[in-house]
């Protein structure tokens, strides 16, 4: 037991973020044109797009919505929809304040944490992280990283040789979603993507494109 | 000018008098809508439903197939964009999602404003909408001749506002449904090609293998 509590001990004070070595070679532009690839992950704005979501919930709690989603110089806004057409849930997240208004939530997409979560999905999935990156390098596994890091949150853009392909976020060091960019994107939009936010109450969602403008 | 204006007249006249010996509309009471409803057997029809949003420049468009048979076997398919299948037989009601080319039960099932959609269409399709304990029907007997269906529970109230169902010109058969939520939004469902009462094997009403 005292092995356990020593392990754990130890496996928590080594946590940390992936290590990022520097480019090499660096790109002549420095690391601009890197950055301007990663930021390929996401849509140039503004867009509204209708996706198709699949979650996989704790406990084989499966459903199916479709959602409805619009960014803007005035914020996102987040509509979901039951296969019927009822809207279940409806909130703006306002650009300047980050202020989350919620128009409607239908039980059980009432329950408090729900409306950040979700927001928080959106937004990491398609909004890429304010500013420049923080850093710009390579995991040891070669593959090419930007990094953003900003009051203990952390987004990690990973590039492979046909663009970005997965979008990591930390809390401090404890990675807290992994999204899959799946397909060739047009106008910064994939025809799948794949989040998963791990850990005890944690779910997956797959999220396919229908349509976007 | 006064040509037009006896035309219209004369039109007003043929709806408020219509000709002796015409037999009255099958929606004429509920009386009426019932026994028409009761002549058809089963239905099989594919449905477009459309839904507006302020967010949309252009309506969301589903696409899928239903299939009922009497009492109250029903299926109710989306085939695009979501793969849903809800399917009622001797009423046991299952409700699945295609995903990665299975079909996998659906939790979502369990929400209450879906339940009591689909727990009316069997009371719609059976033209009994007077039995209802969850809307309080208004007959519209115009043309388009409809009903208006109220929730009675002010909660269901917050979520949908009315309900309309649009008869078709064969008696005891729907045109179309449109569920308008409080607030914004209206969700309008037609049906088209549609067969009655034929034969419907009893696979259509069960989940699939």
């Amino acid at each position: 037991m005292r092995a356990l509590l020593v392990s754990l001990l130890l496996a928590s004070g080594c946590a940390h973020l992936p290590p990022l070595s520097p480019l090499s070679p660096l790109p002549a532009d420095g690391a601009h044109s890197t950055a301007m690839r990663c930021r390929q992950a996401f849509p140039a704005q503004p867009w509204r797009a209708t996706h198709t979501i699949f979650a996989s919930l704790p406990f084989g709690q499966n459903g199916a919505l479709v959602g409805v989603t619009a960014a803007g110089s005035d914020g996102l806004h987040a509509v979901l929809l039951s296969p019927e057409g009822i809207c279940l849930f409806d909130a703006n997240q306002d650009g300047r304040t980050s202020g989350l208004t919620v128009h409607r939530a239908v039980p059980p997409f009432d329950r408090p944490a729900f409306a950040a979560s979700l927001m928080s999905d959106v937004g990491h999935a398609y909004l890429p992280p304010a500013g420049e990156p923080t850093a710009i390098g390579t995991y040891a596994t070669g593959e090419t990283v930007c990094r953003w890091s900003q009051a203990g949150e952390t987004t990690d853009v990973v590039l492979r040789a046909d663009g970005p392909r997965t979008v990591r976020t930390y809390r401090e060091v404890r990675l807290t979603r992994e999204i899959d960019l799946l397909g060739s994107a047009a106008d910064g939009f994939f025809p799948a993507v794949h989040l998963r936010v791990p850990g005890v109450g944690g779910y997956e969602l797959d999220i396919r494109l229908v349509d976007h403008e | 000018m006064s040509k037009r204006f006896a035309l219209a007249f004369g039109c007003l006249l043929l709806v408020a008098f219509p000709a002796r010996g015409a037999a009255p509309p099958w929606y004429q009471d509920w009386n009426s809508i019932r026994r028409a409803a009761a002549g058809i057997k089963a239905i099989e029809a594919a449905f477009v439903q459309t839904r507006t949003l302020k967010i949309l420049s252009h309506p969301l468009v589903s696409r899928g197939i239903m299939a009922y048979r009497r009492p109250s076997d029903l299926r109710w398919e989306y085939r695009s964009p979501l793969q849903t299948l809800l399917v009622v037989r001797a009423g046991n009601v299952r409700r699945l999602i295609q995903h990665g080319g299975v079909w996998v039960a659906d939790a979502s099932a369990k929400l209450e404003a879906m339940k009591i959609v689909l727990g009316e269409i069997n009371l719609w399709l059976d033209g009994n909408f007077a039995s209802s304990r969850t809307f309080r029907p208004e007959l519209r007997p115009g043309q388009p001749a409809r009903v208006e269906l109220y929730p009675v529970d002010p909660s269901l109230g917050k979520i949908i506002s009315r309900i309309t169902i649009t008869f078709a010109e064969r008696p005891g058969t729907v045109n179309a449904i449109d569920i308008i939520e409080e607030g914004e939004g209206v969700t309008h469902i037609t049906f088209e090609d549609a067969h009655y009462n034929r034969a419907i094997p009893d696979e259509q009403f069960e989940p699939p293998h």
